[in-house]
């Protein structure tokens, strides 16, 4: 048993659990931060093979019941039409994810205020804005200034190359008077920090070999680590323990040898999003919290939101090269991001359109659904295919309900025998409503844009559950929300949330940088109320 | 027992479910000598089926038989035998009844063919991984967001 007191004890090294750390970093106070995967070995990424298309249903597959490397949990997602991704590694779910990195918009904040739905959150974009600016700064965020679908603000970097795809799909936009822009971006286009440039490899969704995607790993760990803080890997935290006071003492957690360890900390900050937070202090029982730790509320693992993802893919006559490039990222739409009630559902979705298919998947799709068939037409078939087509995924706002909640499953454990969680989620008619709506639209986009073949997935796509928010929600009333407005736990006066489980609604688009703005925010708030932070 | 009917590891076919195999291969997709696109026959393709769908073998197997029997009962003749038109007749006999016979090994020849050194060629790609050579692409028009800017801005104001 360690016996050693540490300052701050960051549970989880991902998206936000870097961007606190590297805040707090400049303290001097002693920061640990345990997280239960390890280092990623960039030699390992895919875009390092030959058989790069196909590596992401093995090692790199996004869920982790499919995945199942030691460092995952199980989740039983059941009872879900949306399954839950995740990476549990240094960097977490970066390591995975497309680096698409739209931020909130202003009315995000403020639902209850102009559509009457769901709660404000107790903070602002304009809270939130430096934050933004200097999170953009930290990861190198790629694009340009001037979108009207935002407040004003100039990313660090050159926007991602469009490609002859994005000319061809903004063409569509056009025609029909709709907004399109070259997408924010955590994937730098000039060296920066130290790191290389974006060489267009594609497969970003499955680890950045050239290090040019920001995966926290990368940007915000060597330089978290260099300013003194200690990361612990392969330690996987089972309970957070506290005192008769209602003040958190510390942690238990198995190390990388399987031996059970407890950590005593002066302030624990939880870092593991939406599922993984809600998992451990439902998991840290006491006489105080019989219901969870910091659970007086009852709202610990309620109103859990995904963002229900619809999916167009289209064809187009000319070559446009659309394998080429960062896969999950060149230019968005935000034409129905902002309440109309005529459209029969209120708040909105982004239009994230993304790079093509390579020739194995080209090929693979299109013989398992038809398109390209068997004999002398294969060639003639996929060569109308390959190279030439796009997709358009729709993120849809998720209103926070709170029969969608993360709970223990009574039987499925992790490796160390902890239980894992369970997801009870059904989407709302809101959301059906408006992926309807986002589906129909997408496709006139693209045919605009000139696609001569266009094909709507079914919906939600389960494999999508990547944003994972509201189970510890933000707000000024114990009796409605977790932590208060700058992520103190109401219940326990030395316990933080940074992650998307603070959040109060789920904004229409990726959340991210959102996400990294508010643990920015959070580690701002606990420095400048140091003196008066347990009161 | 002839010599080319034992299985081993590296061997998981029999020498006629070989042949057959070969046959339904150039079927699945065929050479285009125009294009310089090799025939899936003439791809390694058993080794990738063991290495990467070996549960798929059995399966695999079963289907191969399925396709000797389906050609002695059509046409009394081996499946290697017949024409490539009654090769073909014989496959689609079974397919119209069972649209998924054979579907996973198409897949498989997919995923094997288009990671081949000649069709990648052939489709103009270079044959290498994506790092660390990566590629060029187009920047973009950005005169085309002109319209975007001149209709001005769409976020909503926002109570205090």
């Amino acid at each position: 048993m360690t016996t050693d007191v540490v300052d701050v004890l960051i549970i989880g090294a991902g998206a936000s659990g870097a961007a606190v750390a590297w805040s707090l970093a400049d303290t001097r106070m002693r920061i640990v931060c345990l997280e239960q995967g390890d280092w990623m070995n960039p030699a390992d990424y895919p875009s390092t093979r030959r058989d790069w298309e196909l590596a992401q249903a093995r090692t790199f597959a996004p869920s982790p019941n499919l995945r199942n490397r030691a460092s995952d949990y199980p989740v039983n997602d059941a009872e879900s039409p949306i399954a839950v991704l995740n990476y549990n590694a240094v960097g977490g779910s970066t390591i995975l994810y497309s680096a698409h990195f739209p931020r909130f918009h202003p009315s995000d904040f403020r639902v209850r205020s102009l559509d009457g739905v769901a709660d404000d959150w107790p903070i602002s974009y304009e809270t939130l804005e430096p934050y933004f600016a200097q999170n953009d700064f930290n990861v190198g965020v790629s694009g340009l200034a001037g979108d009207p679908a935002y407040p004003y603000h100039e990313p660090p970097l050159p926007h991602i190359p469009m490609g002859f795809m994005g000319n061809a799909v903004g063409k569509g936009f056009n025609k029909l008077g709709w907004h399109w822009w070259p997408s924010d971006s955590a994937i730098i286009t000039e060296p920066h920090q130290g790191r290389g440039q974006c060489l267009n490899l594609g497969p970003c969704n499955t680890g950045c070999a050239q290090g040019a995607k920001s995966s926290a790993d990368i940007s915000y760990w060597p330089v978290a680590q260099r300013l003194g803080v200690e990361l612990r890997t392969n330690c996987r935290v089972r309970e957070i323990s506290v005192g008769e006071n209602d003040f958190a003492t510390g942690v238990t957690y198995f190390d990388a040898d399987g031996k059970e360890q407890h950590q005593r900390a002066e302030v624990v900050i939880m870092a593991c999003n939406g599922v993984g937070t809600p998992r451990l202090l439902l998991n840290s029982t006491s006489n105080q919290f019989p219901d969870g730790l910091a659970n007086r509320s009852g709202l610990v693992g309620k109103n859990l939101m995904f963002h229900p993802w619809g999916h167009v893919s289209a064809v187009f006559d000319e070559p446009l090269r659309s394998h080429y490039g960062p896969q999950g990222c060149c230019i968005l739409s935000q034409e129905f991001y902002e309440t109309d009630e005529s459209r029969g559902f209120v708040r909105g979705y982004n239009m994230q359109i993304t790079r093509g298919s390579g020739p194995v998947n080209t090929a693979r799709n299109g013989m398992a659904n038809g398109s390209i068939p068997w004999g002398d037409e294969h060639h003639d078939a996929f060569e109308r295919y390959f190279d030439r087509s796009v997709h358009l995924g729709i993120c849809a706002e998720d209103l926070p309900e709170e029969h969608n909640r993360v709970t223990l499953d009574p039987e499925l454990k992790d490796s160390d025998g902890i239980p894992a969680p369970k997801i009870s989620y059904t989407m709302s008619e809101n959301s059906r409503r408006m992926l309807e709506h986002g589906l129909e639209h997408g496709a006139r986009a693209l045919e605009a844009g000139g696609a001569w073949e266009i094909r709507k997935s079914p919906y939600p796509l389960r494999y999508a559950g990547w944003h994972l928010l509201g189970t510890a929600r933000m707000g000024t009333d114990p009796e409605t929300s977790v932590v208060n407005e700058w992520g103190r736990a109401h219940d326990v006066k030395n316990l933080f949330i940074v992650d998307g489980s603070v959040f109060v609604t789920s904004g229409g688009v990726n959340p991210t940088t959102t996400i990294q703005a508010t643990a920015l925010y959070i580690a701002d708030s606990i420095k400048k109320n140091l003196a008066t932070l347990f009161d | 027992m002839p010599e080319n009917a034992t299985i081993t590891t590296d061997n998981p076919l029999t020498g006629e479910e070989q042949e057959v195999l070969h046959l339904v291969l150039d079927q699945i997709i065929p050479a285009d000598p125009e294009r310089n696109k090799p025939s899936a026959a003439d791809i390694e393709l058993l080794p990738y089926i063991r290495d990467e769908h070996a549960a798929y073998l059995p399966t695999l197997k079963g289907e191969l038989e399925t396709l000797a029997t389906t050609a002695q009962q059509l046409k009394a003749r081996s499946f290697a035998s017949l024409t490539r038109d009654e090769q073909v007749e014989t496959v689609n006999s079974v397919r119209v009844d069972d649209p998924s016979f054979m579907s996973r090994l198409a897949i498989c020849t997919a995923e094997r063919y288009y990671q081949d050194d000649r069709v990648l060629n052939a489709i103009g790609m270079e044959a290498r991984p994506p790092f660390p050579k990566g590629y060029e692409v187009e920047r973009g028009d950005l005169t085309l967001l002109d319209p975007v800017r001149d209709r001005g801005r769409i976020y909503r104001e926002t109570p205090d």
